[in-house]
């Protein structure tokens, strides 16, 4: 594929079904406890080095999703493969191994740093963690690494409340590239920044990417951002891929009813365009009940008798590495 | 257009522990009958202050100390809290952001919704009852008599948006202020609040002032735009202008930070440092010290805002041109 140059990248991480399934409460009167499937039967590849986008509205599984990916929860079922290996299959003391190989970045710059904890501790605790280098080393380790993410070192010794929340962004990028990682998964990570900071961070990201060789499940439901950032984008609603596909292409031929209604959604800063906007009818459905069939029929406007029974499956369309789970795209 | 509200020269300060901070100082801006107004800028820009003081629903630290606000001539400021109790959900009604918070979880849906017609418009209960499932019904609600009986609790977060939206309009105020009302919501959602906000100023000649921090909401909805830099107006004008030729730094920074849908960039232009601290102000122009074309008077002196094709801007570059043409 042309326009993806990272294509031929050796895969480094797949998925293979999937599951996270969440049980609710077994109550007196309901004998069959409520369950969501946060993660559907979902299959991905994420290739060395590339940006795989994910975005969704609130609630369609994305977090849980990566959380499950880096077992930061345990799956229901399926598998994740690291290189070829089940890290599904992994024991305690072979995931904590992998785990310096796989970090997240978390959305929100506030609670995801301990407010007791100097910018020092913060972000050097990983090296404790894994027993890197004596004390001078390690602080030799940090000023570096905040002088990359853009911080002084005369910040060594600041607590996170001084911080605005750009910087505490960057002091969490910097706690999670402090081992060196492959893998990083960032969720929302600049969804709490005003639009001028989160620039600032999303050119860092990408600086830190080309430095170091990164490979980013990049986790939004900002669609332009995505854009920018991903080579390639999977689309998620109610707990199930439906379409994945190179960003030009996504964004330009979107072929799933549900990734055009999203793309024609986003308010464009443009005066002159006024666009032609899908609609679509009601709120997402409720998570313990989703529909038969294609979980998105009862909003998308092709609907047909086929859509409420068959669950779709990704098929590839268009250009090659374009799937879609949906039985009317063509 | 017909002048609604005028809001001239407004300065807010707020009493903290460390000293008053200004947080809002010499907004001026109108909006006409009909009219959609995006008040736009980031965190602390002190967007929502000037909202709330339109109101007067400030904080008891936070003090109006100059300036005016005019409904139809009328002056606001220095109203009785039981005049201002007349005006605050009749002729000028506003919506938060944050839908769940703003409605009280222990009362229906009905039991909010008729409370101002009771009290604003003198309804019996059974007849501000119907009215309320009227109301429902114009705001794109499924079976408002049902939902009428419901908690808030029971919505989803569309759903409670539009509630606000009917409490809000159940009155035909002339004047709606909305707070972020689509920045909790999905984008899908978003769009089918937007889309109701833009009917319903067309069936009632409603005038809106739309608080946002987010450029394609305001592109796509407002007629003016008045873009705030840590409590000043840097450029006031209509949504043409601005978008199609952005004048102050801070405008042309912000548009150009916003990563585009239909192209592909190596790298997003941003704009550098931090906006400042409140208490910590720059002398001369707010904007001076992140600005790429900052001279000396920039940060000596605070501009005044001044005439620019068709807009106004508070930028010094602007200061000679009286009116004149773009500087591209």
């Amino acid at each position: 594929m042309s326009e993806n140059p990272k294509s031929g990248n050796p895969v480094l991480l797949e998925t293979k079904d999937l599951r996270k399934y969440f049980t609710g409460k077994r109550g007196l009167l309901n004998r069959n406890p409520p369950v969501v499937k946060a993660v559907d039967d979902i299959s991905l590849t994420i290739r060395k080095g590339e940006t795989l986008g994910l975005v969704g509205e609130s609630g369609c599984g994305k977090s849980t999703l990566g959380r499950t990916i880096l077992k930061l929860i345990p799956m229901t079922s399926g598998q994740v493969l690291y290189e070829g290996n089940d890290i599904a299959a992994y024991n305690k003391k072979q995931m904590w191994e992998m785990r310096k190989k796989m970090q997240i970045i978390f959305q929100d710059p506030y609670s995801s740093l301990n407010p007791r904890m100097t910018v020092f501790d913060l972000v050097s605790a990983p090296l404790k963690v894994y027993g890197i280098g004596s004390r001078e080393e390690q602080k030799e380790m940090v000023i570096s690494i905040l002088n990359e993410v853009g911080l002084d070192k005369q910040y060594l010794n600041r607590f996170p409340h001084e911080f605005s929340g750009g910087q505490r962004q960057r002091i969490g990028i910097a706690r999670a590239l402090i081992l060196n990682p492959e893998f990083v998964v960032c969720d929302e990570a600049v969804s709490a920044l005003d639009v001028s900071v989160r620039a600032q961070v999303l050119n860092l990201m990408q600086k830190m990417q080309k430095k170091k060789n990164l490979t980013y499940l990049f986790i939004s439901h900002d669609l332009s951002v995505v854009r920018h950032v991903s080579d390639r984008v999977a689309v998620m609603y109610l707990g199930s891929i439906v379409e994945v596909g190179g960003k030009q292409e996504l964004y330009s031929a979107p072929k799933h009813p549900y990734t055009q209604a999203l793309l024609s959604a986003i308010p464009i800063p443009d005066a002159n365009r006024k666009r032609k906007r899908i609609i679509l009818e009601g709120d997402v459905p409720n998570a313990y009940n989703p529909p038969s069939g294609c979980k998105f029929h009862t909003r998308c406007p092709y609907a047909k008798e086929q859509c409420k029974t068959e669950v779709p499956a990704l098929r590839e369309v268009g250009e090659a590495g374009h799937f879609v789970a949906c039985h009317q795209a063509g | 257009m017909d002048s609604l509200l005028k809001v001239d020269g407004l300065q807010v300060q707020f009493q903290t522990k460390k000293g008053v901070n200004t947080s809002v100082d010499g907004v001026s801006f109108s909006i006409g009958k009909g009219e959609i107004l995006g008040i736009v800028g980031e965190s602390g820009c002190g967007k929502s202050v000037t909202s709330l003081s339109i109101l007067q629903l400030l904080g008891t630290n936070a003090q109006i100390s100059q300036g005016s606000i005019q409904l139809e001539g009328r002056e606001l400021l220095g109203l009785s809290e039981e005049e201002l109790c007349k005006i605050r959900g009749n002729e000028i009604a506003m919506i938060f952001q944050d839908p769940m918070t703003a409605l009280n979880p222990t009362l229906t849906i009905g039991e909010q919704l008729i409370e101002p017609l009771v009290i604003h418009q003198g309804y019996r209960k059974q007849d501000a009852w119907k009215e309320g499932i009227e109301v429902l019904k114009k705001v794109g609600i499924a079976a408002p008599e049902k939902r009428m009986k419901e908690y808030p609790h029971q919505l989803s977060g569309g759903m409670r948006q539009r509630v606000m939206i009917a409490m809000a309009v159940s009155c035909a105020p002339k004047l709606l202020i909305a707070d972020e009302p689509t920045t909790a919501l999905d984008v899908t959602i978003q769009a089918q609040i937007l889309e109701l906000m833009l009917e319903l100023r067309q069936k009632m000649n409603t005038a809106i002032i739309l608080i946002t921090h987010d450029m394609g909401v305001v592109a796509e909805t407002s007629d003016n735009i008045l873009v705030l830099y840590a409590g000043k107006v840097v450029e006031y004008g209509s949504v043409k202008d601005i978008f199609n030729s952005p004048k102050h730094p801070y405008t042309k920074g912000l548009l150009s930070s916003i990563p585009p849908l239909e192209e592909d960039l190596e790298e997003l232009s941003t704009i550098e440092g931090t906006v400042p601290a409140p208490g910590q102000m720059p002398a001369g122009c707010r904007f001076a010290p992140r600005c790429p074309d900052a001279a000396k008077q920039c940060r000596e002196k605070q501009p005044e805002i001044y005439p620019a094709g068709g807009a106004m801007v508070s930028c010094f570059k602007y200061m000679e041109q009286k009116g004149g043409q773009d500087d591209e």
